[in-house]
């Protein structure tokens, strides 16, 4: 197991290069001085070349690359010109809203697939399971920023039930701050339900056909206790991997659904960003997703192979 | 169709006046019972605002988003009462000589900054020698002195004596806020680092992108004299304001209607017809100012052809009834000065305004010898109608064959690209309503207002309204003045507008004066 | 990937023509059978019958701002009502199912070309292999929506670097798909066969290898697709994909937000065109992977 672990970490050192290279030349490709940027329009040329100067810009490209890395190893993000803070700061600030709503997005679509997974793979074939597959189907077809809208026009401005938008972060009491987060935490979980529940099914329906399932139902084990004993145990593991894969997504869909309700998190933190062209934001917060994204999936990985024994091995292969 | 515009107009300000009335009334018993029970009012009033200001420094920027979180926190050595005259407020008294040319203040004693340090006269030489080195307050005071001449007195040596300096002191565009001296020292080119004022309210918090905190100041020293437009007594009825930057529009209607808002600044006009079927709300119709395209003269717009030719291709009434929806909104009105202001009220240069004529319009682009340069309209999505104006505009513009780009971004980015000749050619704005025609920035060349007017007309012209002798001169020589305006096309008055916002019935006493007020304003 | 030979390889080698058309013709019967696979097909058809016949089927310029028509309701002289500017949504959600679906096609093909050169040069060069799937592993370390978001910053936005961007986004994936579909046939023996013979290098991915990559090619291809209409909608919507004025769905949304009390038909009849293009290609794939790929599970 510990060498599993440290495979798996050494396999990560070219994956946040390439995410370090990808990122920086993005930044790199943009038209527009960064110098002339934080100086403003009334900045002479020599003030702009002095900046440059003391930015490193004049330096060749893989110096720049190195200093800026090594930066970045240092925690060092880079600093935001308009909100004039650390890029580190302003994102530890607009997280807890992101992932309240991702996290809340995530809990929501656990409840609903798990349980449809398992009802549509035990009625396998029956017009449930047929509805089951073209409702999933649906939600993995429906863009996650449509489905917001729709969901405000049917609930928020129909039938007036919820708020259209906003925000109430977590001190100003937990029912303000559900009562907000439920349109578009369900908005945002709708196609993470649609994939799990899909896995669920498909990974029961595998479970209930091996032998041992059968074995335990000819010698007369409750259908009920087969299902959750059994049966869901051993069908965990790909569940949990969706799951797992899937977080990383939840908080990138966070982006777009955040604009959609106003919500102070990550997303608007980029969009701004981009809008202001504030680019030492864009540049560190999508490096920090990105690096965020693969220690989820590193995680969901060492657990996969926690339950199951048999990836440690082939990965040693 | 003017007629009934300004029927409705009148209509419009009647109401308003009325709600001014009834609402000062208000405030008046409100804060007669005040004395007994304190305790009825505090509270927390929840704004949502539809754009962050870039800065609290009101020296160093006009835009309204300044302009009417400011006033909350600062306040000037003059102000505004309701009939647009000058009164003191942070003087006590003032007195200007014959010539004009020196201006002594006698300032309010035991008047405390938010630090709690007493406001004194070292405070306003600071302030007011910072603030008068941009926009038009540097056209109009440019390298006058300020004096201090003991602790409570101070004195304006004026370098070109005007009708105007006082109104200019008194403006609420780039306000002439007093700051302590040591903020002001601390300040760079970017503008001062801490937002320090005398104001009833104080900067508690500002959390980027989501919120400002006001909060109540407790040692605020109001002045005797009643209530009147932008002065006289002024009180925090409220503990705390929050202003939260709701750039989203519908976000803010809903949020009012909802009461998650007790107030909302500018609404889109398709939510009217909501906001008047909701029985919590209540509707504020306000004259606003003009919606204004503005071109850039150091770019291709230079040629006043091409200016004459986008004068020609824009059809004015099309453009408002598309971004301001209904007449209830917008007038087709040549003027520069509102109405309401008789003294400078003019219809002059109507000949050149709203002339679609696309044939016309063609034919100054040849004469031009426009060869398909590409125009770019910077324009942002936090204001629907700017947005709007800006597409229709394209359209009007590519059909007479011109190639136009529109560059959009938020509001606060386009504030700060205005800044530069070479980003931009168009971008439309509004220009609120001012006490004198000499606070428009976008007129005189040393300005250096965003698209560079630079006519030695436009500028002798401002200089004899400056120097005019009495009001019916200056009136005389500002009709001159639009006129040029309207053949120089520095920039294109499309049509007048109103605007609305709405707050919730249970906020009380609130007003309106060149911009929204909270001081004097209770919630239930 | 755990795939198995699609084909026998001896039956490819001994009657691989006559195979194929025979195969075709059962493809075809089974598509004929699967009917939510016909469901969408017939709806991909129309769509881009839609998309190329656009100025035939519109009934108004998309572009064409009308002053006395703002926000009506949907009626026989608009059928999806007007937008805030007066301008006939039919014509601009037709326009708009051209610019998506030119997206959609551009980063199928521009992604399934590359996808396929690097997912088949990495299969059978273990150097090439190392670098480009180090490559691939960061690239797919973005969440897609995201890296397409930094990427249109940089670029600006424009219906090309939309293109560009997500094109850019989805080659690692067409990559991988590849790579594991050709390293199946590579270790065939009719491959070592020919490389015994001395077939060249470039012949034996090109001619051999590559055609029995191709089911699983167009199968990630229509996701590919379905994805980047999902992107590109939502870019636009973000202000960061399809310029305005032209239009595109997500732009519509993005404007009909602001009226959404007033003029639900702006958000609802370009979402349900985006819905049926998704769902039509997802239905699409699905059935295809059924019918070309009988041992992937999902």
């Amino acid at each position: 197991m510990k060498a599993y672990i440290i495979q798996r970490l050494l396999s990560l050192i070219p994956v946040m290069f390439v995410v370090a290279v990808v990122v920086f030349f993005i930044i790199h490709l943009t038209p527009g001085d960064p110098a002339a940027v934080i100086l403003g329009p009334d900045a002479s040329v020599e003030e702009v070349n002095h900046l440059r100067e003391e930015m490193g810009l004049n330096l060749p490209i893989h110096e720049q690359f190195w200093n800026w890395i090594t930066k970045v190893v240092q925690g060092d993000l880079g600093w935001s010109i308009y909100m004039d803070k650390p890029v580190l700061q302003a994102f530890l600030e607009n997280l807890a809203p992101t992932l309240s709503l991702a996290l809340m997005a995530q809990i929501i679509a656990i409840l609903i697939s798990i349980p449809a997974g398992i009802i549509a793979a035990t009625k396998r074939g029956t017009l449930t399971d047929q509805t089951f597959m073209i409702v999933s189907l649906l939600g993995i077809s429906v863009p996650n920023f449509l489905l917001a809208l729709l969901l405000v026009l049917v609930f928020a401005i129909n039938f007036a039930l919820l708020p259209v938008a906003g925000f109430q972060p977590l001190s100003n009491g937990i029912l303000p701050h559900l009562q907000y987060l439920i349109l578009p935490a369900f908005a945002l979980g709708a196609i993470q339900a649609a994939l799990i529940a899909r896995v669920t099914r498909s990974s029961m329906l595998d479970v209930l056909h091996a032998n041992y399932i059968k074995t335990a139902r000819s010698k007369g084990v409750k259908k009920k206790v087969v299902i959750f004993k059994h049966a869901l145990k051993n069908a965990f593991i790909p569940i949990l991997t969706v799951i797992g894969q899937t977080f990383g997504q939840l908080i990138a869909g966070a982006v777009v659904i955040e604009t959609v309700f106003n919500i102070p998190g990550i997303g608007q933190l980029i969009i701004n960003a981009i809008m202001r062209r504030d680019f030492e934001v864009i540049q560190g917060t999508i490096l920090l997703i990105a690096f965020s994204y693969v220690i989820i999936n590193l995680i969901v990985d060492l657990l996969y192979g926690f339950f199951d024994p048999r990836v440690r091995l082939s990965a040693k292969n | 169709m003017k007629g009934k515009f300004s029927i409705k107009l009148g209509f419009i300000l009647l109401i308003s006046i009325i709600l001014l009335i009834g609402c000062s009334s208000s405030t008046e018993t409100q804060s007669g019972q005040g004395a007994g029970d304190k305790g009825t009012h505090g509270g927390t009033l929840k704004l949502a605002w539809n754009s962050q200001p870039p800065t609290l420094d009101t020296h160093t920027t006009n835009t309204n988003v300044v302009r009417d979180i400011a006033r909350q926190i600062y306040e000037n050595l003059l102000t505004f009462d309701e009939n647009y005259e000058i009164i003191p407020m942070l003087a006590e008294s003032f007195e200007e000589s014959e010539d004009r040319k020196t201006i002594t203040f006698k300032l309010r004693q035991g008047v405390l900054f938010h630090n709690g340090k007493e406001m004194k006269a070292e405070d306003v030489v600071a302030s007011m020698t910072k603030w008068q080195q941009n926009g038009t307050a540097k056209a109009e005071l440019g390298n006058s002195k300020w004096e201090a001449v003991d602790e409570y007195t101070v004195v304006l040596h004026v370098e070109n004596p005007s009708l105007s300096v006082l109104y200019r002191l008194a403006d609420v565009t780039q306000t002439a806020s007093i700051m302590p001296k040591e903020v002001i020292d601390a300040a760079d080119a970017t503008g001062v680092k801490e937002f320090i004022g005398t104001g009833p309210f104080k900067l508690e918090e500002w959390k980027h992108d989501s919120y400002i905190k006001l909060t109540k100041f407790d040692d605020y020293k109001p002045v005797e004299a009643p209530t009147s437009g932008l002065g006289g007594k002024k009180e925090a009825l409220v503990d705390e304001i929050v202003i939260n930057f709701v750039p989203d529009i519908s976000t803010r209607v809903n949020g009012v209607i909802s009461g998650e808002y007790d107030y909302a600044f500018e609404l889109p006009f398709d939510s009217y017809e909501q906001l008047k079927n909701s029985p919590n709300v209540v509707i504020d119709v306000w004259p606003y100012g003009f919606e204004t395209l503005v071109f850039n003269k150091k770019g291709i717009f230079q040629d006043i052809k091409l200016r004459q030719a986008v004068n020609h291709a824009i059809n004015n009434e099309e453009l408002l009834s598309l971004a301001f929806t209904d007449k209830e909104f917008y007038g087709l009105e040549p003027a520069y000065m509102r109405p309401e202001q008789k003294n400078w009220y003019t219809k002059a240069g109507e000949e050149n305004y709203n002339v679609h004529d696309i044939d016309k319009a063609k034919q100054l682009l040849e004469e031009a010898e426009y060869k398909g340069e590409e125009v770019t309209i910077l324009t942002s999505s936090d204001y629907k109608y700017h947005y709007d104006a800006a597409v229709i505009a394209q359209q009007s513009l590519e059909a007479i064959g011109m190639k136009v780009k529109l560059d959009v971004t938020d509001w606060a980015t386009l504030l700060e690209r205005r800044q530069e000749p070479e980003s931009w050619d168009i971008f439309f704005t509004q220009f609120t309503t001012v006490a004198t025609p000499l606070a428009y920035p976008f007129l005189e060349s040393k300005v250096e207002y965003p698209g560079w007017t630079n006519s030695p007309e436009i500028d002798r012209l401002i200089g004899e309204i400056r120097n005019a002798s009495s009001q019916e001169e200056a009136t005389a020589k500002f009709e001159q003045l639009q006129a040029t305006i309207w053949t120089e096309l520095p920039v294109i008055n499309i049509g007048m507008t109103n605007f609305i916002s709405s707050f919730s019935n249970k906020v009380k006493g609130y007003s309106e004066f060149m911009g929204p007020i909270f001081w004097n304003t209770s919630i239930e | 990937m755990d795939a198995k030979p699609i084909y026998s390889s001896e039956k490819i080698v001994l009657n691989q023509h006559q195979y194929n058309k025979e195969q075709r013709f059962l493809l075809f019967k089974r598509i004929l059978s699967n009917r939510l696979m016909m469901f969408g097909s017939i709806i991909l058809i129309l769509l881009t019958m839609v998309a190329f016949l656009a100025p035939i089927i519109a009934t108004q310029d998309p572009l064409a701002i009308n002053a006395t028509a703002r926000l009506q309701a949907p009626s026989s002289e608009h059928y999806f009502g007007t937008d805030n500017l007066g301008r006939d949504l039919f014509s601009r959600v037709i326009y708009g199912t051209q610019a998506s679906m030119v997206v959609g096609i551009s980063v199928a093909l521009i992604s399934g070309f590359f996808g396929m050169v690097i997912g088949l040069y990495s299969a059978y060069n273990r150097y090439l292999d190392h670098m480009l799937m180090r490559i691939c592993d960061g690239l797919m370390a973005f969440p897609a929506i995201l890296l397409a978001i930094a990427i249109m910053a940089a670029l600006g936005p424009k219906t090309v670097n939309v293109i560009a961007a997500l094109s850019f986004v989805m080659i690692p994936t067409v990559a991988r798909v590849i790579r594991s579909a050709a390293l199946v046939v590579k270790e065939q023996t009719y491959i070592e066969a020919l490389k015994s013979q001395g077939a060249s290098g470039i012949r034996i991915i090109w001619v051999h290898i590559a055609p029995n990559t191709i089911s699983q090619l167009i199968i990630q291809l229509t996701y590919v697709f379905a994805i980047s209409i999902i992107i590109e909608a939502s870019l636009s919507f973000l202000g960061v994909g399809i310029p305005a004025p032209d239009p595109s769905w997500g732009n519509i949304i993005y404007e009909g937000k602001a009226v959404i009390y007033n003029a639900w038909w702006m958000t609802v009849f370009p979402g349900m065109f985006i819905i049926l293009a998704v769902l039509a290609l997802n239905l699409f794939g699905d059935g295809l992977r059924d019918l070309l790929d009988p041992h992937s599970k999902k």
